[in-house]
């Protein structure tokens, strides 16, 4: 059979037969070598002379925009803790330092799972702390209830995460359900909103979200007329774009991420309509998203769940952690930094109340402890949801993020309606 | 042929190894092992009916994808144990390749590849708008109790799936697709009913990455439209089949076990810069060895080492 | 509403100029070598992310950028030929053979290509802010942006054309792709002209990529999704057809943006290859293929 593969043709490969050779056997042995080797290397067993905090989360792929700032997010904390020497546990009577191990999951959920089962039963992390979004994150929660360990999650907001029954998934992002509270408070103060589009990409928080104002518009007796789903990556929403056109909605409500959120403003735009109040989501407290936008961003609405102006609430460290961010990365922190970032200090503050690294005691004290962190006061119930939650509405005003919703908190007076596009 | 005795008794051996170190290794060693294992399924079965018969398909990740729905949708909703779901799911895969193929199989070259492209883009847009109603996205699924079992399972899919190409490369099938590949109107002036043929092992072909699906659900516990519909694995069973020999029983073998070697040592520690390399070595290797590796060695070992005068 | 089925009759055509420019180059690589470049989107990637820092770095017009991108890339994929395909078409023994090892050799430079993006510009998605301006036909509302990237495709394909019909080197062209041996035989230097077309193919893929990176927001991956969307376009039409590519892409992009507006976007990408199964069931080699 193989004769038909092979027919031989005097030096076809324009080689000499000894370069050939040498090149064959020169790969065999590398290939040898470097297996064995590499199967040799066992990975250190940490001794306990450091707290090994282990992620997966995306550093490449179609979510490294928000979540590698997530992941800068534990950086720097990790670095300003071991700054101060570490954290002190009581076990051992003294500070340890803190190792962060971060792998990339390239955005892709299954990847992530076998990460974090990799950073839990060969790394041997102490702790394990959530990747991003709401989808990774529900992959990821059965590894953590599989090996016990605590995990709190710093951008999974999708109600549906925390339904499952899960014990040691603890939630930072404020829940899908809890996004129509401001949004649909500040609607009602305008009566001429009647008719509202409701949009969403297709992902879990998205799609909890967007149900989630629907729900909750409806109740409040607004007229949903129109309402669709498109797929992640898409390039051209203009047709659906200029179906809400023709329909004229006052309201347009899109639960967006990062990359569809400034398609589907700019292709408003171009399409021609401008709404009154135009709501989107992730990626709108983002710096990159001005940058991106440019002046077609004026006036356009979205969710704050962090802003510098919580230091006026008294939240500690609030100024500290914008600055600190700002100095290191030359950027300035949003809600997904934050949350990374409130998510270790919980740790720390979880530890230092227990006194130990036991996972099951952690998670007693998460359970019963009240924590005051950059986001705010944190308290969680049985399900491990904060109770806190709250999400504030912003929107961006002369290339500057302000809050705008509810007026007691607001850093400016909202525009309404929205400002033409601005050219 | 002498030679292949001995590459016999060397797959034996490795396959001995194999069972012997899986229990014992870390867990990094075992998935790195179930890994190469998923690759190479995916090679091999795509060998079977693309490499031999020269249609080159593009879609071969969406039979991964529907085995894993399936097997997913059987364990989560009907509460059926996972090896049973798992053989339905690779099943039911087989049973979508012999549909479609009747549609499907009527095209050639670059259009049988385009072609099966879309229909993977199809299933993955069903799967992505069949949760939309309840509002989730992906299945969760009971977890496999341990990873040493996912290896064990895995090495017997692949075990299974080249022994199927050994011993249909040797039947009517497999001389068949030869000819088709070959020059497929001769094939067909001969009398070789081609159509049936081409759908026998695009049927059979399908039936592995249908089981790797399932298995693929139970070990990674969970299971979305982008992960399990990913033209990655298509490209990459396609790569690494070439790369080792397209339309040999061990070439997939062969060229999945270096690529996945040099992928493992690469990746961790350069991120983008070994895709870089890796993208330029797999070029510039095929450049001199457009048979890939199993040709290049039957070229040493025939030319160079024997002493027949040509 | 009709002035809405026109604006989105205009999107489709907008979408379907740059499938155009992408596919026709595909087309031509094919039509004349018989290798599929499968790193084809990769290429327009790298001249949208051109586009991209030649305007950021040195403010250069995207118009302009344009004629230097066709500058540099007929000489890159005339490189490109000559480094790792030639070498193929001359050594292998059989057209499978060919086929199987391009297919590689493409993957392994899309993989490189991508790579090196992502290495050398991070995975975040850039976009540029130019020919902001809103025009109004009429009550149609069109970007300019879109409306030069209409502009600029059909004079890029028209160019295209009469390129084939009216010189020596198109109407070699032609003749390759129709029949390689009498080509040959007519003493056309078939390995020049695969050169030749090898760039041409490339630049028009560049000059794709300048139009995308008006339009979208550009990231590293791009390059193998608009590949696929050549391919499909080149199939529907027919491979090696020249007015095979430039119909299909139209029908593509109309069909995809009505296909949107009337039956709902979570379909979209799903719609085109309905549409490419459809039609190759009726018509196994594509609208306007020879029979293969």
């Amino acid at each position: 059979m193989s004769e038909l593969l092979l027919k031989k043709k005097e030096n076809r490969y324009g080689i000499t037969k000894s370069l050939l050779i040498v090149v064959v056997l020169v790969a065999i042995i590398v290939v040898v070598a470097g297996a064995v080797a590499f199967i040799m290397l066992t990975p250190q067993r940490p001794a306990k002379t450091e707290i090994v905090i282990g992620a997966a989360i995306s550093l490449s792929g179609a979510n490294v925009e928000t979540a590698s700032h997530q992941a800068n997010a534990y950086r720097l904390f990790v670095k300003q803790v071991n700054e101060q020497g570490g954290i002190y546990v009581a076990e051992y009577g003294k500070k340890l330092p803190v190792r962060l191990v971060l792998y990339d999951d390239q955005s892709d959920a299954s990847r992530s799972v076998s990460l974090f089962e990799k950073l839990i039963t060969d790394d041997k992390v102490d702790f394990i702390v959530g990747p991003y979004s709401s989808t990774i994150t529900f992959a990821v929660a059965p590894i953590a209830e599989k090996y016990k360990m605590v995990m709190l999650t710093p951008t999974a907001g999708s109600d549906k995460i925390y339904q499952q029954g899960w014990r040691y998934v603890f939630e930072l992002w404020p829940l899908a359900s809890s996004n129509p509270k401001s949004v649909v408070s500040f609607m009602k103060t305008r009566p001429d909103i009647k008719k509202v589009a409701v949009v969403n990409v297709a992902e879990l928080l998205a799609r909890s979200t967007a149900a989630a104002m629907k729900d909750a518009l409806q109740k409040e007796g607004f007229e949903i007329v129109f309402e669709e789903e498109y797929p992640k990556g898409i390039t051209d929403l203009r047709p659906m774009l200029s179906r809400i056109k023709t329909l004229n909605p006052d309201a347009v409500i899109a639960a967006t991420f990062f990359e569809d959120n400034v398609l589907l403003v700019r292709q408003l735009r171009e399409v021609g309509f401008n709404p009154k109040f135009l709501w989107t989501m992730v990626g709108f407290d983002q710096p990159e998203y001005i940058e991106a936008l440019g002046k077609t961003a004026e006036g356009v609405c979205g969710w704050i769940v962090w802003h510098i102006k919580f230091e006026d609430l008294g939240y500690p460290g609030v100024r500290e952690f914008y600055e600190a961010y700002m100095k290191e990365y030359g950027k300035r922190p949003f809600a997904e930094a934050a949350t990374g970032y409130t998510a270790l200090q919980i740790l720390k503050q979880a530890i230092e109340k227990a006194g130990t690294l036991d996972n099951e005691k952690i998670r007693q004290v998460l359970l019963t402890e009240e924590f005051m962190t950059i986001i705010g006061k944190v308290k969680y119930n049985e399900q491990g949801i904060n109770i806190y939650n709250v999400v504030y509405m912003g929107q961006i005003q002369n290339g500057k993020l302000e809050i705008v919703w509810p007026p007691e908190l607001a850093t400016a007076k909202i525009w309404y309606p929205k400002p033409e596009w601005a050219s | 042929m002498k030679s292949s005795i001995y590459s016999w008794i060397l797959a034996l051996g490795c396959i001995v190894l194999l069972v012997a170190i899986i229990p014992f290794s870390s867990g990094y060693i075992q998935t790195f092992i179930f890994n190469t294992l998923m690759f190479l399924i995916f090679a091999a079965s795509w060998n079977i009916f693309s490499g031999y018969s020269g249609y080159v398909s593009l879609g071969h990740v969406t039979f991964f994808g529907v085995g894993a729905y399936v097997a997913a949708f059987l364990i989560t909703k009907a509460g059926l144990a996972p090896p049973i779901s798992i053989i339905i799911g690779g099943l039911a895969a087989s049973a979508l390749a012999a549909s479609i193929g009747g549609v499907v199989l009527r095209l050639r070259g670059a259009y049988f590849s385009i072609a099966t492209f879309g229909l993977n883009e199809v299933f993955k847009t069903i799967a992505v708008n069949m949760q939309k109603a309840e509002g989730t996205l992906g299945i969760v699924v009971p977890p496999i109790p341990s990873r040493a079992l996912s290896c064990y399972i895995a090495l017997i899919i692949a075990l299974i799936t080249v022994l199927t190409t050994f011993f249909m490369e040797r039947s009517r099938i497999g001389y068949a697709l030869i000819s088709i590949r070959a020059d497929e109107k001769v094939a067909e002036g001969l009398g070789i009913n081609t159509f049936k043929y081409k759908l026998i092992a695009y049927a059979i072909g399908s039936f592995f990455p249908g089981l790797l699906g399932g298995l693929f659900a139970w070990h990674a516990a969970y299971i979305d439209p982008h992960s399990v519909f990913t033209p990655f694995y298509s490209f990459y069973s396609m790569i690494f089949s070439i790369f080792g020999g397209v339309g040999t029983v061990l070439g997939p073998v062969i060229g999945t076990t270096i690529l996945s070697i040099f992928q493992e040592l690469l990746w961790a520690r350069l991120s983008y810069l070994y895709l870089l390399i890796y993208g330029a070595a797999v070029a510039v290797i095929i450049l001199y060895m457009p048979k890939g590796l199993l040709g290049a060695v039957k070229y040493v070992s025939s030319t160079l080492l024997s002493k027949k005068v040509r | 509403m009709l002035l809405d089925i026109i604006q989105v009759l205009l999107f489709g055509l907008t979408i379907g100029a740059i499938y155009a420019l992408v596919a026709v180059g595909l087309n031509l690589i094919f039509g004349v070598m018989n290798v599929l470049n499968v790193a084809h989107g990769d290429i327009a990637m790298l001249g949208a992310y051109l586009t991209y820092w030649f305007l950021v770095l040195f403010n250069v017009n995207p118009l302009i950028s344009l004629l230097l991108i066709i500058a540099i890339f007929i000489p890159l994929g005339a490189a490109i030929y000559i480094l790792l395909i030639r070498k193929i078409i001359h050594i292998s023994s059989s057209v499978e053979e060919i086929i199987f090892s391009s297919l590689i050799i493409f993957f392994g430079l899309s993989i490189f290509i991508e790579s090196s993006a992502l290495l050398a510009w991070k995975a975040d998605f850039r976009s540029i802010i130019y020919f902001e301006g809103m025009i109004n036909l009429g009550g149609i509302l069109l970007s300019e942006k879109t409306f030069i990237a209409l502009l600029v495709a059909l004079i890029g394909v028209f160019s295209f054309e009469v390129f084939l019909t009216r010189t020596y080197i198109g109407k070699a062209i032609r003749a390759i792709s129709q029949n390689r041996v009498a080509a040959i035989l007519m003493g056309i230097p078939v390995d020049r002209i695969n050169t030749l077309s090898f760039g041409i193919g490339i630049s028009l893929a560049g000059v794709g990529g300048v139009l995308l990176a008006l339009i979208y927001p550009i990231y590293p991956a791009l390059g193998v999704t608009w590949t696929m969307r050549g391919l499909t376009v080149c199939i529907l039409g027919g491979l090696g057809s020249f007015t095979g590519a430039l119909t299909g892409a139209f029908v593509m992009g109309i069909v995809e943006s009505f296909g949107s507006y009337f039956i709902g976007t979570a379909w979209r990408d799903v719609i085109s290859y309905l549409m490419l199964l459809l039609v190759l069931v009726l018509k196994p080699s594509g609208m306007f293929g020879k029979g293969v």
